[in-house]
């Protein structure tokens, strides 16, 4: 993904870098298991549910700012930065937050050995 | 079950089908690998067989031997002036009695007039490959509404490549190139869900020749040369119906230009306006004084045309560039918005049968791009009064931001703030830079500076940094104005924008070898439209002589603009490939696209330009 969707801001290389960084994180986590694995599963999780915000506040400015400025071009371009936000909901935050969820449920600290 | 095995059924059993439903639908619909093409040989000898059959004597066949899986077909179509004039469909257990049947049929025939023979030209489809179409019983037991039919009509034909034919052993058959020119193989958004995925087949307009279409054939097609070349060699292969292009040098982009020149100087009228569409196919050429026109591609042919002056100095183009000029100036002097600017006069171009939103800024800013290339290429100022009245305008119509407003509401004599199109603050950059580099006025350097810093500065938010918009003027401009404005963002945003456009680029794929070079305006599973290699071309060379003039240029733009000039060379209507056009002077002309058989003035303006400066990249020459 980050290679595929190149920004020339580095910002935006940043962004879209972080992602699979992140979901990285959470995978080794899970696959390290005990109470260390536990905790940067979370911290994976947390950090793209902060992403998917970030994008989705982003994506609405983008989508205001386009509206505004760029006509009827401008309308089509804010319906597809509008359509883009719901893809990282569904792409980039879906899987996190189910699995923030999990993680702090009792069958999720137990599955990481963290009780008895 | 055990757990275990649930969840390995889970993850395993959906994979497997989805991969079996692949292998399956690859299997049955794939077209099989075609045997190698006809050598210059055997493609003389089934010419020599035909011709003498359309003079009504008998020539046997020697040498053809090849067998044909399901007795070929062989098509022959014989074309006089665009037109079929006969049509035979040779069936053979190997070539040579394909190409005798074919022969038999063609002498029974009523006889051309001995001129038209002669001048006729033959093609020859013959089928090498057949597979089915999509409407058998594994689209039939998917159905999904508003998809399986129609995706079924659409994905499976090669448009251009592939031809259909009946059930049946003597059922009616159709050649590629006849899908495309009985337009059947042209349905926009065949597929509503999948509007990306275009052409699509029309199954209403197939049916009055084909009863019950059966399968698709891929074919070996060759055709006649020209009768004045009919000695230089052997008939010509075609792929998609068009000839082999010529090697991509200096000297063939510049004849490719001038052809374009040629095209266009033969379909402006008297009045001075464009036949703005030619179809190719039928021979309809639009009216020049009503029906579809553009006042702003009026004024990007008569630059195209006023940069081929300038660069080969042919004297059969200036009284055409005045002419369409002369249709300009007088659209300004007949036009609403003549006044007063700081005690100096300022004028648009406005047509009021065509702008019904107001005057629009295009017209006036690639009026004065047009104008100034005259002045450039003919040293002669006549023009140049009426150019600074309208850059006095233009210079108007911009904010104090550096954006423009596009539209001129005529009626209440107003800006027209609300309205934004595409192109034309890129078009009014360069009018600037380019009255900037003929009278070396500051006021102009310093407004297209900020147009400039403005069209680029508009993508400084998140999702602008993924994507361009049709931004080639801009990279015009920021090349025009160098040196009085050098920037790193400019190069920096060309240089980009060339990055983005290579990743649209075609590659030589397999069966598609032909698109190399072309980009894929909206999706890569429709036809690549011809206009988008020549305005991103033109782009292109800015951005590479952009970085050349800062002593950093990107060869991988140098790279990108050969690879899209050959695929323009290709494309261009010539001698070898016009058997098909009607209508006359079509030589030249650019269609939309392979298989779409329409050329419209702004085509051949955006095409030859491209080329004819893609020669300057080839040439290494430096900035005139």
């Amino acid at each position: 993904m980050a290679f595929a969707a190149r920004s020339r801001f580095a910002e935006g290389r940043v962004i879209v870098g972080c992602l699979p960084a992140f979901a990285i994180m959470a995978a080794v986590g899970t696959l390290v298991g005990g109470k260390r694995g536990w905790r940067i599963a979370c911290s994976g999780c947390i950090a793209l549910c902060v992403m998917a915000a970030y994008l989705l506040l982003a994506l609405c400015v983008d989508a205001a700012y386009l509206a505004g400025v760029y006509g009827s071009f401008g309308k089509a371009a804010a319906s597809f930065a509008i359509v883009t936000g719901l893809l990282v909901i569904e792409l980039v935050g879906l899987v996190p937050a189910l699995q923030l969820k999990w993680l702090r449920s009792r069958a999720g600290r137990r599955a990481f050995g963290m009780l008895g | 079950m055990k757990r275990r095995t649930q969840l390995a059924l889970v993850w395993i059993v959906p994979p497997a089908i989805f991969a079996l439903a692949t292998w399956h639908v690859q299997r049955h619909y794939a077209m099989p690998e075609p045997p190698a093409r006809l050598d210059d040989a055997a493609r003389t000898e089934v010419v020599r067989v035909l011709r003498a059959a359309i003079a009504h004597a008998d020539a046997a066949p020697k040498h053809l031997d090849r067998a044909l899986d399901d007795r070929g077909p062989l098509i022959v179509t014989v074309w006089r002036d665009g037109a079929r004039a006969m049509r035979a469909v040779g069936r053979g257990d190997t070539l040579g009695a394909a190409v005798t049947d074919a022969a038999a049929q063609l002498r029974a025939q009523p006889p051309l007039p001995a001129a038209d023979a002669l001048a006729s030209r033959i093609e020859v489809d013959l089928a090498v490959a057949r597979a089915p179409l999509g409407d058998d019983w594994v689209f039939a037991a998917f159905r999904f509404p508003a998809m399986s039919a129609e995706l079924a009509d659409t994905a499976p034909i090669h448009p251009g490549l592939d031809g259909i034919g009946g059930a049946g052993d003597d059922a009616a058959l159709l050649a590629p190139g006849e899908l495309v020119t009985e337009d059947m193989i042209d349905r926009q958004s065949a597929v509503p869900l999948l509007p990306g995925l275009t052409p699509g087949l029309d199954r209403r307009k197939l049916a009055q020749v084909i009863a019950r279409p059966a399968f698709r054939f891929r074919t070996d097609t060759f055709v006649e040369r020209p009768l004045a070349t009919r000695g230089d060699g052997a008939p010509i292969p075609l792929v998609r119906g068009a000839p082999p292009a010529p090697p991509v040098t200096a000297e063939n982009l510049r004849t490719a230009a001038e052809n374009g020149a040629r095209y266009l100087v033969a379909h402006l009228g008297p009045d001075g306006r464009y036949v703005y569409e030619h179809d190719l196919a039928s021979g309809r050429r639009t009216d020049p004084r009503a029906g579809n026109y553009s006042i702003p591609r009026h004024a990007g042919v008569t630059y195209f045309l006023a940069q081929v002056y300038r660069a080969t100095g042919e004297p059969w183009l200036r009284e055409p560039i005045e002419r369409a000029a002369s249709n300009l100036e007088h659209l300004v002097e007949a036009g609403p918005c003549k006044r007063t600017i700081d005690g100096e006069p300022a004028a648009c171009v406005y047509d009021p049968r065509l702008d019904r939103e107001g005057a629009s800024l295009g017209s006036s800013a690639l009026t004065v791009v047009a104008l100034v290339e005259y002045e450039r290429a003919t040293q002669d100022a006549r023009y140049r009064p009426l150019a600074e009245e309208l850059t006095r305008w233009i210079l108007w119509m911009q904010r104090d931001d550096g954006s423009f407003t596009h539209v001129y509401d005529v009626e209440h004599g107003a800006k027209k703030d609300g309205v934004t199109m595409l192109y034309f603050s890129g078009e009014a950059a360069l009018a600037l830079a380019r009255m900037y580099e003929l009278t070396h006025d500051a006021r102009y350097a310093h407004a297209a500076e900020r147009a400039l810093d403005w069209n680029i500065a508009w993508y400084d938010f998140f999702l602008g940094g993924f994507f361009y918009g049709e931004e080639h003027w801009t990279c015009i401009a920021a090349e025009a104005i160098w040196p009085a404005v050098d920037k790193d963002a400019y190069q920096d945003f060309c240089d980009g924008y060339g990055a983005f456009l290579r990743d649209q680029q075609a590659g030589d794929a397999h069966d598609q070898e032909d698109f190399a070079g072309s980009y894929n305006e909206a999706s890569p599973f429709g036809m690549p439209p011809n206009t988008p290699a020549g305005s991103r071309t033109e782009a292109m060379i800015s951005a590479y002589l952009l970085g050349v003039h800062r002593k950093h240029p990107d060869l991988r733009i140098k790279d990108q603009i050969i690879r899209a000039a050959a695929y323009l060379l290709a494309q261009q209507v010539t001698p070898d490939g016009d058997f098909a056009a009607k209508g006359g002077d079509v030589d030249g002309g650019m269609p939309g696209s392979p298989i779409d058989r329409t050329v419209r003035i702004d085509y051949v303006q955006h095409t030859g330009s491209a080329m004819l400066r893609a020669a300057e990249i080839l040439d290494q020459s430096p900035r005139p």
